[in-house]
């Protein structure tokens, strides 16, 4: 049964989409992938450039659906390219040769298979390695083998999957399920021998992600997708951290991850930088409910692929047409709950780095302020806690909770302390002043795992709920110094050593957006907050 | 097999455990304290301003049984299980009533803040002892906020009954707005010290 649900979705997908998995699927074969093209058309027709376990360089063009007669002569030139020129990437001699492969998820029909053999003959002058064909056979084969025994075979956990693989793809990802199928296979983890052996489960867990997650982003739920892939690396860096992979292990599986997350924000970004609204035609005289929630969600997942690509990656973004949406939807926004902390910190982030600080600053100041002012009174309600997901707050808010589900959240915060903490790091001082009676009022809450590597957990047994009632006098140049450094023991390393992954997964898990992590976002944007390294014991 | 509805029964269990926080939630005493969910974690430590922590470490849930004799299916229907579900949120509320309780008695004790009325009958000078003891509310105007007691039904009658005729006493009432304002003027000195300071 599962090699029928690989078929089906091999049937149904395109050649970006399987482009990860097949990516993959070498890795499980142990291939070393050495580069993966992100936008469209590779270079010199590669999609794909990986080293074979001999060493040997083999390139990639990756097709969807059957090759007959007329598409071939149609990508006749695009496969010249992939067999005839050389490989130019950094790191590779552009005089070694290459095996070249055309592959496709479908089938070559008819008179194509001739054509495609004459040209390959022609081409064998140019370059010594004859052109490989691996068609849809080959390559169903190739994921049903590259699984071998981690997909999901107990029933309950196959059962999750079928579920998430049939899902509703145009609706928010199920974040909890996702996470209980993946955190299910994760734990096998522990079971495997040598590094062959993690690469492999690694590699199928990536695989099984790529399943679900590819299926969201074919529809253009980009957002939902992304938030999959970034479970999916979660998953890996829960392994990383408990197990302390070696990162040969793992560093291939989560590059290709990065690359599916990073091909996904851009069309997100290209789509929504193209509109000029944010509103969604379906069902549109119920629209106005959920556009405020909408444009949290847009803007901070925005800020962070914008300080991604531009500082990270050192790609240009069009600033000013970003400044223009943002200053047009923020307006719209409403405050979900302690949900919206790390996509407003996102938001903020990507501001303070424009040079519009004073624009973050005023995020932050409107964040802190609208938590106090949801307890202020004697009847206050608070704001619902980062547990509560935008979804639960919309039926919340109209009537589809049943009363058991309900929960009281005045007088408390989870989030507050941490909007503070970058206020006083932006010496606003005296905004703090003003809010800090106030503020002080609140029992500040914080969750710590027992566990660093459960950080990565949708949900953890051991650890442990701070309630702090906070001190009416608060000490400015205390705040300021202790808010200046994280120690580095108090965060997952898995993080301080992918910190590319920092503003997805508090974005993906917003319930984690605690002090110590959101100061982690601050430094891993090299903003105000350094790492401390940890005290070697033995000096004392 | 014999068939069954599991869907439908689950869908009853959510509703039962509803049933059973509205219920607990309508008890004069429980329905005043608010009530937070912790969503992942096996405990929860509380840190007071003073720096002094309590560990609740949830390793002894409250637990109430009921039990459903087949005859009653039988005889009843849903209501034997109607009747159930109101003995354990009986149940549970008493429980949880109780814990309220010992914490209190733990606290109170550990701090002092207890009055001995050695069998004495209660009285308006027992009252005021007990408001010199405990730190008073205020509502952002610095409008006093009386507390709440919990006692008996008959004990409730006779305080209520005790305090009545003490508003008509002069003495009572000055010693009462003494302790008051006395508590306000402190209680504003906290206040005032919310503050950020250098």
């Amino acid at each position: 049964m599962l090699e029928k649900l690989i078929e089906d979705w091999l049937t149904n997908v395109n050649e970006l989409g399987y482009q990860i998995p097949f990516c993959e699927t070498l890795v499980a074969e142990g291939y070393t992938v050495v580069h993966v093209s992100t936008h469209g058309r590779g270079e010199h027709g590669k999609d794909v450039v990986a080293r074979q376990p001999d060493g040997v360089l083999a390139t990639f063009q990756l097709k969807g659906g059957d090759i007959k007669l007329p598409e071939w002569r149609r990508i006749r030139d695009e496969v010249a390219e992939l067999v005839q020129l050389p490989v130019r990437l950094p790191g590779v001699d552009e005089a070694e040769p290459h095996i070249p492969h055309l592959v496709t998820n479908g089938e070559i029909r008819g008179d194509a298979l001739e054509s495609i053999t004459r040209y390959t003959d022609l081409w064998q002058c140019q370059n010594p390695h004859r052109l490989q064909v691996w068609s849809r056979r080959i390559l169903l084969k190739k994921f049903i083998d590259a699984h071998g025994s981690f997909l999901p075979r107990d029933l309950r956990e196959f059962r999750r999957f079928v579920e998430l693989y049939a899902g509703d793809f145009e609706s928010p990802l199920p974040k909890a399920r996702l996470a209980h199928l993946l955190e299910g296979l994760a734990g096998e983890a522990t079971g495997q021998s040598g590094e062959l052996g993690l690469r492999r489960w690694i590699a199928a867990l990536t695989l099984v992600a790529g399943y679900i997650a590819e299926q969201y982003e074919r529809v253009g739920n980009y957002l939902a997708a992304a938030e999959g892939w970034t479970m999916a690396a979660a998953a890996i860096m829960h392994a990383v951290e408990r197990e302390k992979l070696a990162p040969s292990t793992y560093a291939p599986s989560l590059a290709l991850l990065y690359s599916s997350l990073v091909r996904t924000l851009d069309r997100f970004a290209s789509e929504v930088l193209g509109c000029s609204n944010l509103s969604v035609s379906r069902y549109g005289l119920t629209d106005p409910y959920v556009y405020g929630v909408r444009v949290t969600l847009v803007l901070g997942w925005l800020s962070a692929w914008a300080l991604d690509r531009r500082w990270r990656r050192g790609e240009a973004i069009d600033t000013e047409r970003l400044f223009e949406l943002i200053t047009r939807e923020y307006p719209a926004r409403m405050l979900a709950g302690e949900v919206d902390w790390p996509f407003l910190m996102c938001l903020a982030l990507y501001l303070d780095r424009d040079w519009k600080q004073a624009d973050a600053e005023a995020v932050l100041i409107n964040y802190a302020d609208s938590i106090i002012r949801s307890n202020r009174g004697r009847t206050a309600h608070g704001a619902p806690s980062p547990y509560w997901s935008h979804g639960k707050v919309l039926r919340l808010a109209h009537g589809m909770l049943a009363p058991s589900e309900r929960e009281d959240f005045g007088g408390q915060s989870y989030t507050l302390h941490q909007a503070l903490d970058m206020l006083v790091r932006r010496i606003r001082r005296q905004a703090l002043r003003v809010m800090w009676p106030r503020a002080s009022k609140l029992i500040s809450y914080d969750f710590v795992p027992d566990q660093l590597s459960d950080y990565f957990l949708w949900r953890c047994k051991a650890g442990n709920l701070r309630a702090v009632q906070l001190r009416r006098t608060a000490s400015w140049s205390t705040w300021r110094s202790e808010s200046a450094a994280l120690d580095q023991r108090l965060v997952p390393s898995a993080l301080v050593s992918n910190p590319e992954w920092v503003l997805p997964f508090l974005l993906t898990y917003p319930h984690r957006a605690n002090r110590s992590l959101s100061a982690l976002a601050e430094a891993v944007n090299a903003r105000y907050v350094h790492l401390s390294a940890p005290r070697d014991n033995s000096e004392d | 097999m014999l068939p069954d509805f599991p869907r439908i029964k689950r869908h009853l269990i959510r509703a039962i455990r509803g049933a059973i926080q509205s219920r607990s939630g309508r008890d004069p005493l429980l329905g005043e304290i608010s009530r937070s969910v912790q969503h992942e974690g096996d405990r929860m430590t509380v840190v007071r301003e003073d720096g002094t922590e309590d560990v609740l470490d949830f390793r002894e849930p409250l637990k109430a049984t009921a039990i459903l004799s087949i005859d009653e299916i039988r005889e009843k229907g849903p209501a034997a299980a109607n009747e159930a579900v109101r003995k354990l949120a009986d149940d549970l509320t008493r429980g949880m009533v109780q814990r309220v309780f010992d914490e209190l008695e733990r606290a109170t004790e550990a701090t002092g803040n207890t009055v001995d009325a050695k069998g004495a009958p209660f009285s308006p000078s027992m009252y005021l002892e007990m408001l010199r003891k405990i730190q008073l509310t205020f509502d952002s105007d610095g409008n006093w906020l009386p507390p709440q007691a919990a006692a008996s039904p008959r004990q409730k009658e006779i305080m209520e009954s005790v305090l009545a005729q003490a508003e008509s006493d002069p003495s009572f009432l000055a010693e009462r707005e003494a302790i008051i304002s006395k508590q306000r003027g402190e209680w504003r000195a906290r206040e005032a010290d919310r503050r950020l300071v250098d």
